[in-house]
């Protein structure tokens, strides 16, 4: 019984170690190829040149920042989009619809299911449909554009805010609730200042991994955003992000080139955004079992 | 003596289930009602009747009136959260928000739309007691206070908004004797202002903090009437029974 037990806790930890070994390795790997961009350009050329064109005539430019901004801006955009939507959906789904048992778990299944939908498909969704809808209504000469990035994006992340938000205001517990309404506070008054207070952790969780699934969309943002390196400076630009950049050009490329470190630099930039918004969302959702615990 | 709660023929469903059966009761204005009887008997729906909040639970059904000033709170044209406000509530068990000593009572008061609030939180937390023991720490959280502490809070908190009568459903039910003694105390100061109707299954506790006393049972009024006379000659078979501890 014993050795068994011993065994199988080695197995166990065996692949546990291994698993984490191998997602070292894979930050050592991009680290290493990564950083090599700096001996061929600066700091400043990388991190504050606002062009980038690898393949230029008299000049190659890496400069981080159009792929940053358009980063920055699809998934702003998306979290403006998605963060009043999702919390008033969670509001609703935890306060009005729990009421009614089959439904709210139709619901919930529905909104889950799109969790798993592939990207590729909610990209085809913007390419075929969303794009010429933007194109007519804002008379363009294409509807891939930033506008469009942001809405595919925000419908990709709302199942996540959805999700979390809805756990956290069903956990607000039943006592808050009848103490603020036994003192004649109304529902929508109890619900601003008591419920959505309380379940704050979980709100703030969700809303950073959603933006932690956003940042790191690649396949939908490929088809959607019309792919031009520029510092897009309204919604109805064009873009690139983080994302698609690596994944238009690696192909292309020839190893241990410049252009190629670049690539592995921006990376290393896109794993050091997801990975603090993920640690401090991953905070928050501790903090938030905690409390209901 | 001026009534200020009066139940006529009043019953309650939830769902298929008469939880209160045609229940006629006159509550005195600034006196300590106590309400009691075995578990599972209605008291406490009885309670929540007075401020409607039944009406939480799906599936409610209420037939009868149920007065409060000669207003039959039951009328189509009343407003909630007027009759909430004038009937303050504190639970079983402690609910103070999870905010601090201060934002607990100034949220209704500012609901509410009071002026003068810091005011108004110092004198409900004296009114309530308990404003020596936490005058140095009023902006920490509410939920580090003891259950006696958070009780006597939730008090406060519910007689910052001036309301005219308190509910108190086993208010000492969590509480440790030193706190209940405590909480007894501020009960008997309390009905000076406030018509007061407290829910309790320890009949020691109901002998000791009410004027009046109903006593019920399965849903139905057994007997109602001056406390001591309860105690001393009940006239119910039932209520002698409950106060021997022949069920509780």
């Amino acid at each position: 019984m014993k050795e068994t037990h011993r065994f199988i806790s080695g197995i166990l930890f065996f692949f546990a170690f291994l698993t984490s070994l191998l997602i070292i390795f894979i930050l050592f790997f991009l680290l290493s190829y990564g950083l090599k961009i700096f001996q061929f350009i600066s700091f400043k050329d990388f991190f504050l040149n606002p062009v980038w064109n690898p393949t230029g005539y008299f000049k190659n430019d890496y400069g981080l920042l159009p792929n940053l901004w358009g980063s920055f801006l699809v998934t702003s955009l998306a979290l403006i989009i998605a963060v009043p939507f999702g919390i008033f959906s969670a509001i609703f789904l935890s306060e009005e619809l729990r009421k009614i048992t089959w439904l709210y778990n139709l619901t919930k299944g529905i909104i889950e299911l799109f969790a798993a939908f592939p990207s590729v498909i909610i990209g085809l969704f913007g390419l075929v449909y969303l794009a010429p809808l933007i194109q007519k209504i804002f008379s363009l000469s294409s509807g891939l554009c930033v506008l469009n990035g942001g809405i595919i994006l925000a419908l990709m992340s709302l199942p996540t805010i959805i999700s979390l938000c809805e756990a956290s205001i069903s956990q607000v517990p039943l006592t808050y609730k009848e103490a603020s309404y036994a003192l004649g506070v109304s529902r929508f008054q109890t619900t601003l200042k008591i419920v959505l207070p309380t379940a704050k952790s979980g709100i703030i969780a969700g809303i950073l991994l959603g933006f932690g699934r956003a940042i790191g969309e690649t396949m939908a943002m490929l088809m959607v955003l019309g792919n031009s390196p520029i510092i897009a400076k309204s919604l109805f630009q064009p873009t690139r992000t983080l994302t698609t950049t690596i994944a238009i050009e690696m192909g292309e490329t020839a190893k241990n080139t410049p252009h190629f470190f670049a690539l592995f630099m921006l990376g290393v930039v896109l794993f050091i955004i997801s990975f603090i918004v993920n640690l401090i969302g991953n905070y928050f959702a501790q903090k938030r079992i905690k409390i209901i615990i | 003596m001026k009534i200020k709660i009066k139940f006529e023929n009043f019953s309650l469903w939830f769902g298929n289930n008469q939880i209160l059966k045609n229940i006629n009761l006159e509550i005195p204005e600034k006196n300590v009602t106590a309400i009691m009887g075995p578990s599972g008997c209605g008291k406490t729906t009885l309670l929540r009747a007075i401020n409607r909040m039944n009406d939480l639970i799906p599936d409610t059904k209420v037939c009868g009136k149920v007065f409060i000033d000669n207003e039959n709170i039951y009328d189509a044209n009343v407003n909630l959260l007027t009759l909430r406000k004038k009937v303050g509530m504190v639970f079983q068990k402690p609910n103070p928000f999870p905010k601090s000593i201060y934002e607990n009572i100034a949220f209704g008061l500012k609901v509410h739309k009071f002026k003068n609030i810091k005011e108004r939180v110092t004198k409900a937390l004296i009114d309530a007691n308990l404003y020596d023991e936490v005058k140095d720490n009023l902006y920490r959280s509410a939920l580090n206070l003891s259950g006696g502490q958070q009780q006597r809070l939730c008090i406060a908190r519910a007689i910052a908004i001036e309301p005219e009568i308190i509910l108190l459903d086993e208010p000492a039910s969590a509480l440790d004797p030193i706190a209940t003694a405590k909480l007894e105390e501020l009960i008997h100061k309390l009905k000076k202002e406030y018509t007061i109707v407290i829910v309790t299954h320890n009949m020691q506790q109901a002998a000791r903090v009410s004027d009046y006393c109903a006593f019920m049972y399965l849903g139905e009024l057994v007997e109602f009437g001056k406390t001591e006379d309860i105690f001393v000659r009940p006239k119910d078979k039932r209520t002698e029974d409950f106060l021997l501890g022949k069920y509780g």
